[in-house]
């Protein structure tokens, strides 16, 4: 997979992505989502205040979830609905000197689109660490394959998240540093 | 001729206008999933500050935990913890002691 600047374009690209980042890419979506899981929606939208003040204010409180977070959650959503919409622009391509034995694929991105997709990736990645406990204790993850423990996620979910987590995580920096820094 | 005695009482000021005056500190707290890079990206799109000043500020959410990275009116400290959470960073607005 390849990350291209197309500055005068507007544009950015992946090229040269294997069916399987494709994939990945379009399972961002799903590991953004917050549906049936509280503890993701607290850490996607925090309280504006410390734990000890929030009964004092009670009624900012209020006015912040009402209006405040509702607008968060629509800005979110219209993220991942971007990242989605500029992959059904994906096509297949081919390098000039010779077909690949196995498709690969490009997609065209505008400059402007970079912010949403950092933020459908960064979504998709704080709701894999709530889900799958990536930072026990605030430490990086340390698995043991051999270990399973029944009751609890296996490890090789745990695995397969905290690779497609690292997956988004490459191109947020290629973004931030390249995308975002400029626009 | 009477007299008038007039009572002057002194005007209370109200609880609501000290929560306004008093300074207020936004605070950005540390969490393991943000990029150090965005973190300091996100310091100088909202407050404005040279990549110097942003990169500091980062490095402080990162190794102390929290950084106070504005102090002012409450009203404006509200916006800008707004902003910092629709970019998905954990931030707080406190009392400025």
């Amino acid at each position: 997979m390849r990350l291209t600047l197309l500055k005068e374009q507007g544009l950015w690209q992946l090229s040269d992505m294997e069916e399987v980042h494709v994939e990945l890419l379009r399972q961002a979506a799903d590991d953004a989502s917050m549906t049936d899981f509280p503890e993701g929606r607290e850490r996607l939208f925090p309280t504006p205040v410390p734990e000890k003040e929030v009964l004092p204010e009670g009624e900012f409180l209020e006015d912040w979830n009402e209006y405040v977070t509702e607008e968060m959650e629509n800005q979110f959503a219209e993220d991942v609905g971007t990242l989605l919409a500029d992959l059904d622009n994906t096509d297949v391509h081919h390098t000039a000197e010779e077909e690949p034995v196995e498709l690969r694929f490009l997609v065209k991105v505008p400059m402007e689109h970079g912010s949403a997709w950092f933020s459908a990736l960064n979504q998709a990645r704080l709701m894999l660490d709530q889900r799958f406990n990536l930072h026990p204790d605030g430490e990086h993850l340390e698995l043991e394959l051999n270990s399973e423990d029944p009751g609890v996620t296996p490890q090789h979910e745990r695995l397969a998240a905290y690779m497609r987590y690292e997956f988004y995580a490459l191109i947020q920096e290629w973004l931030v540093r390249q995308v975002m820094a400029d626009h | 001729m009477p007299s008038t005695t007039v009572t002057v009482v002194p005007e209370a000021s109200t609880e609501t206008e000290t929560h306004l005056e008093q300074p207020w500190n936004v605070l950005i707290h540390n969490d393991p999933v943000n990029l150090m890079s965005y973190v300091a990206h996100v310091i100088r799109k909202i407050f404005g500050y040279n990549a110097k000043e942003a990169e500091k500020l980062m490095l402080q959410v990162h190794e102390e935990g929290r950084s106070v990275v504005w102090t002012g009116a409450r009203e404006r400290a509200e916006h800008y913890v707004q902003e910092l959470h629709a970019h998905q960073l954990l931030a707080t607005l406190q009392k400025a002691e």
